[in-house]
């Protein structure tokens, strides 16, 4: 068994003028809680955030569990409706006048996502292969030989065999869903891809591959991605830049400041918790 | 190591020849180790590599439709690994526990804290009279929470990850147990519980001096607590020894293709291989009776 080391930090000569494959303009969310006996409690999650993706970029997104990062990822996938504000793909807005989510093809197109949860996020009915053709049937309007050969592809770029493709879910652990769910995000060719902790419960012998495909991706294809995540040794490792949620604001920061004990106190306050949280590499 | 199957007196959790078996595939293939109290044992592997199947073993928790074979031993006492569920508890009640991965579905919604600790105490036989809220506030309170009382009366859903792994911890530790299982039991939380948790483990080993067995993908978990650690390949342990010495050299081609990945993850160069293949015996797969 060898590992590549194909994301050896290079750095990535960033294009200003690239559009803007994904933005959130000053968006604002809010929950609201109980209210079944007595009145609903308002629980605003983000407070007037504003991000924008340009494309072939990796953006880290670093928050505490419970600071409103996945919902942010939510609203820009378009799967939720922010309070205020707006969020755009390719330049266009995702709701209409009224508020509600109205994605046109190329946009759900642009943006895939992969969530933590890989058995809460595939149909136990569907065979790995099937999972996999879906997006591929919808967006490429591929069938017969050439769609099985495409899965087959696919199921090799992300490390299983083309022989799995006609194994349930259940028969698999979940690294390799995992990876199959990773498979279907990739399939339509999309412009930005949110990994929404996506890596954090895989071995690291599968996280190193995953991490090389996806930065191959990167560099052939100019996929964007939102990269969510608690593990700042993976932001480290991938990301351009970084962002950290605190407090419903997104703040950025230098990743680079976590190295030394000047840069840590200019960090804001969850973040620094997480920096002196980290676990040593080697034994102490 | 003695492949003789014979279990090691001085230790607390001594296992030999464990074997597990889906029908006619070997999922776990003769594993050996000991494990020893007021210590810490880690055991890394990707996931199928059996290490789940090798604690699960130990708890007497295997599923009913997995062959087993082999000799488990705690406090120089032989487990049954199978049997029925009460035979099993009673032999292991007052000496190992085990804690689990993603505590959020390992308690029940519906009932709190309170009614958690006086089940779990009474499936162990603890008597009523001793089965009070002063004991379970007072394990709460070893687990690191300040204000025990006001953790009696929660849901599982109105408490964090690591809050409920704590509680998870607290209930372990009710039962004055000398050794605890810990399968991934920091995975799913954020780096910041997580190490919290490690904390708490690590003063539990050096003030209740109870064994700990930690089972892990994550090297850093292994580099911040563990002595020792076992590494487990498709079902064999394919290296074993101190941690500072894997981490420095490892011996197997899989063990150094993990440390290649987790430096990496650190932006460090990995360790060169030790060039002496002097490993322990591969044990051969053993067909079960």
């Amino acid at each position: 068994m060898s590992i590549k080391s194909d994301t050896a930090p290079r750095p990535i000569v960033r294009d200003q003028t690239a559009e803007c494959v994904l933005e959130a303009r000053s968006i604002t969310k809010t929950y609201s809680r109980g209210g079944f006996f007595k009145k609903a409690e308002e629980v605003a999650v983000l407070h007037g955030v504003d991000l924008a993706i340009r494309a072939g970029e990796c953006v880290g997104l670093i928050g505490r569990s419970g600071s409103g990062k996945s919902t942010l990822g939510r609203i820009l996938l378009g799967l939720e409706t922010p309070t205020s504000g707006e969020a755009c793909i390719l330049g266009h807005r995702t709701t209409d006048e009224k508020g509600r989510v109205r994605l046109n093809r190329d946009q759900r197109r642009a943006v895939q996502v992969v969530f933590q949860d890989a058995l809460g996020s595939v149909n136990p009915r569907l065979t790995a292969g099937d999972i996999i053709a879906e997006p591929l049937r919808n967006f490429e309007n591929l069938k017969g030989a050439q769609l099985t050969e495409r899965v087959a592809e696919l199921l090799v770029h992300v490390g299983l065999s083309p022989a799995d493709a006609v194994k349930h879910p259940a028969r698999f652990s979940g690294g390799q869903l995992q990876r199959i769910s990773i498979a279907r995000a990739l399939a339509p060719r999309p412009r930005c891809i949110i990994l929404d902790e996506a890596l954090s419960s895989l071995d690291m012998l599968v996280q190193a591959k995953i991490l090389d495909l996806l930065d191959r991706l990167r560099r052939e294809d100019k996929v964007a991605y939102l990269f969510v995540t608690h593990d700042l040794r993976l932001v480290k490792l991938f990301c351009d830049r970084s962002v950290t949620m605190e407090q419903g604001h997104l703040v950025p920061f230098d990743i680079k400041d976590l190295a030394n004990d000047q840069g840590k106190e200019t960090l804001p306050g969850d973040l620094r918790k997480l920096a002196s949280a980290m676990l040593p590499a080697v034994p102490a | 190591m003695s492949c003789t199957g014979k279990t090691n007196p001085d230790a607390y959790l001594s296992v030999r020849r464990l074997c597990i078996a889906s029908g006619a595939k070997l999922l776990v293939q003769g594993v050996d180790f000991d494990a020893h109290k007021g210590r810490v044992t880690g055991l890394v592997g990707e996931s199928g590599s059996g290490k789940s199947l090798t604690c699960q073993a130990v708890m007497g928790l295997l599923p009913h439709e997995l062959a087993s074979d082999g000799v488990i031993a705690l406090d120089g006492k032989h487990m049954p690994l199978k049997g029925p569920s009460s035979r099993i508890r009673k032999a292991r009640s007052g000496h190992a526990a085990m804690i689990l991965q993603n505590p959020m579905s390992c308690f029940d919604p519906v009932f709190t804290i309170k009614s958690h600790f006086r089940e779990t105490l009474a499936a162990h036989g603890v008597p009523k009279r001793e089965n009070t809220p002063d004991r379970w506030q007072a394990e709460l309170a070893e687990v690191g929470f300040p204000a025990p009382k006001t953790i009696l009366p929660l849901y599982p859903f109105q408490m964090s990850g690591g809050m409920l792994q704590r509680v998870m911890i607290a209930l372990a530790l009710a039962l004055d147990v000398n050794f605890l299982i810990a399968d991934e039991a920091t995975t799913d939380l954020d780096a910041v519980s997580q190490s919290r948790i490690l904390d708490l483990v690590e003063t539990l080993v050096r003030q209740r001096d109870i064994g700990v067995l930690l089972v892990t993908h994550d090297l850093s978990v292994i580099a911040r607590l563990a002595t020792d650690m076992l590494v487990m390949h498709d079902g064999v342990i394919v290296e074993r020894g101190p941690v500072r010495d894997i981490f420095q050299a490892p011996a197997h081609e899989y063990t150094t293709a993990l440390l290649a990945a987790h430096y990496r993850l650190y932006g460090m160069t990995p360790p060169e291989r030790r060039p002496d293949p002097a490993l322990q015996p591969t044990v051969p797969p053993r067909s079960l009776q």
